[in-house]
């Protein structure tokens, strides 16, 4: 399958529009106060946000054997509570369904690397995308179908590896929540900036007495 | 490995997989920063990092009066546009940002962070980095003179964007309007150097830097017409008047007079200052100026042992204290300010009455008995009562002593408890310190009177002692001469 991008954007404009995604995602995020989005810099939080492509050789200092989350934190509340997440941020108007195919390449690779660092998956587009298959793109057939999507995603997730883990890919699908976000909503329906310094009285009181 | 600077141990923190262990070094290392610029703050440390409008750190001043607070928010991300947004949601509360990527902020293209710069002041908001703060502090070691009071401003009232560059200059600016204020005494030096720190200042906290620096300037001879930035003097503030009280130089007497101007004994003792050779200095250049209702003289050696090497005045909790060789006296307000127990004692003999008040006017006195019982013998008005014929004959009983006397000390009335070893004004009477002092010592302490000390002036200065001798109708010193 291929894809084709409907407008022609520079690398600079990619970026900001990036950057505005993400920005626009971690305050969404957090003003729903189940969420602290504490790493959402890749460059500076390697540890944190960066994992090794499955066809890499054990320490590789190629950039290119590695990829990362836009962002990642823990979640809060209730049982969700300390919950570690990772999450993909795509702002873009409108999507094919190969950048979450890739996106759970990713997931695979980071379970099969490091299970116990990410409870959760969240993808986070202002676009919707597969329409046709929505109903089962957090499938485990489907999880499989997109880490042997193509040579790239194969290469993100199994590396040499003939076949997928059905543990992990188990694991993943139990761990993914899809958001589909759009600019009104948190124009619109959102605690504004005066509001959320309201939120940020109690929520001091009720958790940050440290 | 543990890195030597603080952007290191930052780097080194954010190389550990753990995630809770990043997190506490780095809170850890900026508490530690933090408090290495001001050792007042106080830091609250909250469950979040990094958060967009929770913050890491809230600073707090609680000796301060007005107990100011402020906010430190962490940055990963410190893109111009994404600090812009930052300010947006976080600016109203005028907080620091501190951004951890040292190399996006220390970036070729100042001009990028334009916009960040501007609204950070408009917000008096400051954005800093690591590698600002560690030379900030570098520049507060103790070998630089008044080298940590603009790191402390920068804390509590700092703006704009100060990286290492800006910190550079400040750093070398507060050197300057120190080095000027303190030594060379050129106005010219003190306008150069306000002129590269106010624009990082919040206007209140550049009018007490520059308050502070004027105090400087004259406590050190320079002249007081010639500093070149308008300030009132005694218009320092409570931050200020501490760090004079606690690490400024030692000075003269004129420069403590002036600036104890408008500082009053409940001001004075809310500062919570430790004790150091200035307290003395300002409490004796200033005795007059500061009223107490409450006196008491304790022959035991408790809070004065171990003050012992240092006799002269201190503050502790919510009163004044004197140490001399045999004795320590403590002055409050009330007597619950006291910070000692007053143990019972017997009272005085007659005798001992006759020869510790000599000349006072004593309006009467309470004689006890062994079996509990008091009599209090009234003097006719203007007489003295030590020497009526009632007292003479009630004191003859070998078991009776004067437990209280009430005088006219300086036309107020002062009442003295011997068996407590207590002075104090009758009712609400306040007393200027000198004259309460005088009086307990001379009635409270046998044996020892102001004019036995070693030298009255170490108690209160000569400027003190005379704005006493104006004012008063009739004082101790006077006496005492």
């Amino acid at each position: 399958m291929t894809t084709v991008c409907a407008v022609v954007l520079s690398g600079e404009d990619r970026q900001q529009i990036g950057a505005d995604g993400v920005r626009a995602a971690r305050l969404w995020l957090e003003a729903t106060c189940r969420a602290r989005v504490e790493w959402d810099n890749p460059t500076l939080c390697k540890e944190k946000l960066q994992y090794r492509k499955a066809s890499a050789s054990a320490g590789s200092m190629d950039p290119n054997d590695y990829f990362s989350f836009d962002i990642g934190g823990q979640l809060v509340g209730g049982d969700m509570t300390g919950k570690l997440f990772l999450a993909e941020i795509k702002n873009h108007k409108r999507m094919s369904g190969t950048p979450f195919r890739e996106f759970l390449a990713k997931c695979y690779r980071t379970y099969e690397e490091i299970p116990n660092f990410a409870d959760q998956f969240l993808w986070i587009s202002w676009a919707p995308f597969l329409a046709n298959e929505w109903d089962r793109i957090t499938t485990e057939e489907f999880i499989e179908e997109s880490v042997t999507y193509n040579e790239f995603t194969r290469s993100i997730a199994l590396g040499s590896e003939a076949n997928s883990n059905p543990e992990t890919l188990k694991k993943v699908s139990e761990r993914l929540v899809v958001v589909i976000l759009s600019d009104e909503q948190i124009e619109r329906l959102c605690l504004n900036r005066e509001e959320l310094q309201e939120v940020k009285k109690a929520l001091l009181d009720i958790r940050g007495t440290g | 490995m543990s890195s030597s600077t603080l952007n290191g141990e930052i780097q080194e923190a954010l190389a550990e997989r753990s995630t809770a262990g990043t997190i506490d070094r780095i809170k850890s290392a900026l508490c530690n920063a933090i408090q290495a610029m001001d050792r007042n703050v106080e830091i609250h440390v909250t469950d979040y990092f990094n958060h967009t409008f929770v913050p890491d750190l809230v600073l707090s001043w609680p000796k301060a009066p007005e107990k100011p607070e402020r906010e430190v928010f962490t940055r990963l991300d410190c893109r111009p546009a994404v600090l812009a947004d930052d300010l947006l949601t976080v600016g109203s509360n005028q907080p620091i940002l501190i951004g951890l990527d040292n190399a996006t902020l220390n970036t070729d293209h100042p001009n990028d962070f334009g916009a960040v710069g501007q609204q950070s002041v408009a917000t008096s908001t400051l954005v800093t980095d690591p590698d600002a703060v560690e030379d900030l502090l570098d520049s507060s070691t103790p070998s630089r003179d008044f080298g940590s009071v603009l790191p402390a401003a920068l804390l509590k009232g700092g703006q704009g964007v100060v990286t290492e560059p800006q910190a550079q200059v400040l750093a070398e600016a507060s050197h300057g309007i120190f080095a000027a204020a303190t030594i060379s005494h050129r106005p010219a030096d003190i306008t150069t150097n306000a002129a590269r720190i106010s624009p990082y200042l919040s206007n209140v906290h550049g009018d007490r830097f520059f308050t502070f620096t004027r105090a400087l300037w004259e406590a050190t001879g320079g002249d007081p017409a010639s500093f070149p930035i308008s300030t009132d003097l005694s218009g320092l503030d409570d931050d200020a008047l501490r760090y004079l009280l606690e690490e400024g130089p030692e000075e003269s007497d004129q420069f403590w007079r002036a600036v104890g101007e408008r500082v009053s004994y409940d001001r004075l003792v809310s500062l919570q200052v430790a004790s150091s050779r200035n307290v003395h200095h300002f409490i004796r250049t200033n005795a007059d100026r500061l009223t107490v209702r409450v006196a008491h003289v304790d022959h035991r050696v408790t809070i004065g042992e171990a003050m012992a090497a240092r006799t002269g005045w201190h503050v502790v909790d919510r009163a004044l204290m004197h140490i001399s060789p045999a004795f320590s006296t403590y002055f409050a307000r009330r007597r619950e300010d006291i910070p000692v127990t007053i143990e019972p004692s017997d009272g005085i003999s007659l005798k001992d009455l006759s020869s510790r008040v000599e000349d006072m006017v004593v309006e009467s006195a309470t004689l006890a008995s062994g079996d509990g019982t008091e009599v209090t013998i009234d003097a006719p008005v203007d007489a003295n009562v030590v020497h009526s014929d009632a007292l003479q004959l009630f004191a003859m009983s070998p078991s009776t002593r004067i437990v209280k006397i009430v005088l006219n000390a300086d036309g107020r009335r002062l009442e003295c408890r011997f068996d407590e070893r207590l002075a104090y004004g009758h009712t609400s009477t306040l007393f200027e310190l000198p004259i309460l002092l005088v009086h307990a010592l001379a009635l409270l302490a046998p044996g020892i009177s102001p004019t036995q000390l070693d030298d009255l002036s170490d108690l209160v200065s000569p400027a003190a002692q005379r704005s006493i001798r104006s004012n008063a109708t009739l004082t101790l010193f006077d006496w005492r001469e």
